[in-house]
């Protein structure tokens, strides 16, 4: 421990430009960062400015790890401290406090300070926060420092992240040309944290421990390409029945395809990729008990002409979620339009996996909705913003706030009668995400939500009608009861019926 | 007396490349090894392997009774390592390096310490980057003469120094000897041939020899024989260690590389018509160069080999 303090105090009288230009771009972030909170913020002649001090946290950050890191080099062979009684343990122990000292101990009092301007107790979120730095070590820190190990000087490192962004361009080129696969699930999330870490940190010890450099690379190539090659044509199916384990069960909600044709007045979702088309499958819902909803997470297809033709998509993100009453919806999936084109007119069978979420509603929160800020359950603080386009703006400590549905009525004329008519439509809108832990990834520990009230219209009028203050607010919490998969499957149908005809 | 460095067969390739070739090499406590051969010879090869900044390929090496491999950490706190083309910590001051590497080394002499910054008039103020190269040389070797090491290793230590801050190196490492060992590599022989006790000689990563300087010194004689006649070839019975011999009209000149006292005898035998025979004694240089001009290998002796050093 000596040691390490010894060399840690020689970093400290040698690199502080470095450390002071981290804190200072650390406070700047501070201070301008909430200013562009709102769905007005207080920023209008330079707008971009909170995002471009964001973006300088992470630079300020790789100048310092960069800089200190290659203070003691782990590549070469000329360095003179590889010949002095340095002990490796106590180095990588002199680095980390250093990182510890000037990134993590000012971002942790940055996030304290930014949930204290968000009208929140930074005492209350401590499990969050200190998970937040979990995980910017992992996503941010780690790479960085292992960035720096396996480079000998910093215009090094700058090249080698450029290596990085273009191999990252290049595989989100090649999935951009491949088939469709936009799923998420928490267990391949953990799983790629959990791997990546470990790489990490193999590759800082390897290098410290030893300085192979060239195995240290081989490590950070291997992951970077098994990672994509995941990515691109991983087995998503196993991750997918892990989340989303198989239902043999005959009770509760259960998907069906609705013999219907597509809406023809439907418009047609703008395609990111000629090469994919988007169907949309009517289905019907039934079995969803009171006081429960169901979410469709992820739907893959599988398609089967009479000719035996066969075409498969892959798991894709869905989200909607179905109420109790609702009975009739719509599944979009895109497929290769080739297959389009070639098949339209066939009939053939769909087989559908779907993977959905059954959510059980809390305890319902009543509560009117006042002129300045209120909280939510959960702990975030909204205020009416007045403004057309979000109803409800949000600041939420440490990650989305929990899935909540939020109900209303609507007033047909401005707010200026007060208490107001609450004549118009019911309103409702969701807020939130299903996630359970304790923070999300990010450089702040303040996060921004708008939540539009979706007007229920009765069909009378379509106006807009106004969300005013004094008006009564439903909040109904809603948490995950189970999740799983279920396969249905059609009866003999075209392509071509399941394409919004304004949409070619 | 035992070795304070060992190797046995050790070999280092790069792909294709043989940077150093199979080198067997003992040098005794106490040494000033002097390491000598051609820029590219594959001596710096040796040193790191050695100072375990790279693994060999093959073979072993001990240091001070460690096995090169374990070379790192506390070894250090015996061990000197200065290299002509070491990267130094050039944000620092001299002040401020010695300040920094003092506490790495429990048997650091502040007294020592105070005499080298004096005796190389070293600017303490003055950061390494701005030094010349003599001068980051001596700060350099300041910092690790200071805690009285038990050997030092110094690769080129002296390339591209005036004559005066070599001198002052040469004297301030002669002065240590005896109380350490002192390993260095040179390719210039002239240099060390002034305070080295033992020379080795490698050509193309192989060790053509390796024993003490005056051993070396003695065995190696110039031979020039002036002959009453014309002399067209060597005598048929020459000895193979008359290295580059050479017969122009009427005179023989050659490199005795095994010189006794019963070499002018075997002279007198051989050169029966000679009528001048003159045996010079010859320097580190010239003895290197005929070796490496005969492209032979006389035989090799490992330093220590039943000598005191």
């Amino acid at each position: 421990m000596k040691q390490a303090l010894h060399i840690f105090a020689k970093d400290v009288r040698l690199y502080w430009i470095e450390i002071l230009g981290t804190l200072t771009v650390t406070a700047l972030f501070v201070w301008i960062y909430p200013m562009g909170w709102g769905i007005l913020p207080k920023i209008s002649l330079w707008p971009w400015v909170p995002g471009a001090i964001t973006g300088l946290v992470p630079v300020s950050w790789l100048v310092l790890i960069t800089r200190v890191i290659h203070a003691e080099s782990l590549v070469g062979e000329r360095q003179f401290w590889i010949t002095r009684p340095y002990l490796w343990p106590q180095l990588l122990g002199a680095k980390a406090l250093f990182v510890a000292t000037f990134i993590y101990v000012p971002f942790f009092f940055a996030q304290c300070l930014l949930l204290r301007e968000a009208g929140m107790h930074p005492l209350s979120h401590l499990g969050g926060l200190f998970f937040l730095l979990l995980l910017v070590t992992g996503i941010a820190v780690l790479p960085m420092a292992c960035l720096a190990a396996v480079t000998s000087n910093f215009a090094k490192t700058l090249l080698a992240l450029l290596c990085l962004i273009l191999f990252v361009g290049g595989v989100a080129y090649l999935s951009s040309i491949l088939p469709t696969s936009s799923t998420t699930d928490s267990f391949s999330d953990v799983l790629s944290f959990v791997v990546a870490v470990a790489v990490f940190v193999a590759v800082l010890v390897i290098q410290y421990a030893r300085r192979r450099t060239m195995l240290a690379w081989a490590f950070l190539i291997a992951l970077a390409v098994t990672f994509s090659a995941l990515g691109l044509f991983g087995p998503e199916e196993f991750s997918m029945s892990v989340t989303y384990p198989v239902s043999s069960k005959a009770t509760g909600p259960h998907l069906t395809f609705r013999q219907a044709p597509a809406d023809g007045s439907a418009t047609m979702p703008d395609s990111d990729d000629s090469r994919e088309i988007m169907v949309f499958f009517p289905v019907a819902i039934s079995g969803i008990a009171p006081g429960t909803a169901v979410k469709v997470d992820n739907v893959r297809a599988g398609f089967t002409a009479a000719d035996g033709v066969r075409w498969v998509s892959h798991w894709q993100g869905v989200g909607h979620t179905w109420l109790p009453g609702e009975t009739n919806g719509r599944v979009g999936l895109k497929i290769s339009r080739a297959f389009y084109d070639r098949m339209k007119d066939k009939p053939m069978t769909v087989e559908m996996s779907v993977a959905m979420t059954l959510l059980k509603r809390g305890n319902v929160t009543h509560l009117m909705l006042p002129a300045k800020k209120f909280e939510l359950p959960g702990g975030s603080i909204c205020r009416n913003t007045g403004v057309l386009g979000g109803d409800l703006s949000c600041l939420s400590p440490m990650r989305q706030p929990p899935l909540m549905l939020i109900g209303t009525r609507f007033t047909t004329e401005d707010c200026s009668v007060v208490p107001p008519l609450n004549d118009g439509d019911p309103g409702m809108g969701w807020i939130g995400a299903l996630d359970t832990q304790p923070a999300d990834f990010g450089l702040t520990s303040v996060w921004e939500s708008t939540v539009w009230l979706e007007q229920l219209s009765s069909g009378q009028s379509s106006a807009r009608q106004h969300l005013c203050p004094g008006s009564q607010l439903s909040i109904a919490p809603y948490t995950v009861v189970s999740r799983n998969q279920q396969k249905i499957v059609s009866q003999p149908l075209t392509l071509k019926s399941l394409v919004p005809t304004s949409g070619l | 007396m035992s070795a304070a460095i060992e190797t046995y067969l050790i070999s280092k390739h790069y792909r294709r490349t043989v940077a150093l070739d199979k080198v067997t090499l003992e040098i005794p406590e106490g040494a000033v090894y002097a390491l000598v051969g051609a820029n590219g010879a594959g001596k710096t090869t040796l040193i790191r392997l050695l100072m375990n900044i790279f693994p060999p390929s093959t073979g072993s090496a001990t240091v001070l009774g460690l096995a090169s491999g374990d070379v790192s950490g506390h070894a250090f706190e015996r061990i000197a390592y200065v290299s002509e083309n070491q990267e130094m910590p050039d944000a620092l001051t001299i002040g401020g390096l010695l300040d920094y590497v003092r506490p790495f080394y429990p048997r650091w002499d502040l007294e020592l310490e105070a005499q080298l910054v004096q005796q190389f008039d070293l600017p303490l103020q003055r950061k390494l980057k701005h030094l010349s190269r003599g001068m980051r040389m001596k700060a350099a070797l300041a910092s690790v003469l200071a805690y009285r090491p038990a050997l030092i290793v110094l690769d080129e230590p002296f390339s591209g120094l005036d004559p005066l801050v070599r001198d002052e190196l040469i004297e301030s490492l002669r002065e240590r000897s005896g109380e350490t060992t002192i390993f260095l590599s040179s390719h210039d022989m002239s240099e060390v041939e002034s305070f080295a006790t033992h020379v080795g000689f490698l050509e193309q990563g192989r060790l053509l020899f390796s024993e003490r300087l005056a051993v070396l010194a003695d065995r190696f004689r110039e031979v020039q024989i002036t002959m009453g006649g014309t002399v067209k070839m060597m005598p048929p019975h020459a000895p193979a260690t008359w290295l580059n011999p050479q017969c122009s009209e009427s005179s023989v000149r050659f490199v005795d590389s095994q010189y006794t006292d019963d070499t002018p005898v075997m002279l007198a035998a051989l050169f029966p018509d000679a009528v001048k025979v003159s045996i010079e004694p010859m320097t580190l240089r010239s003895i290197v160069v005929a070796i490496a001009r005969s492209g032979r290998t006389p035989k090799s002796k490992v330093a220590g080999e039943g000598e005191t050093a």
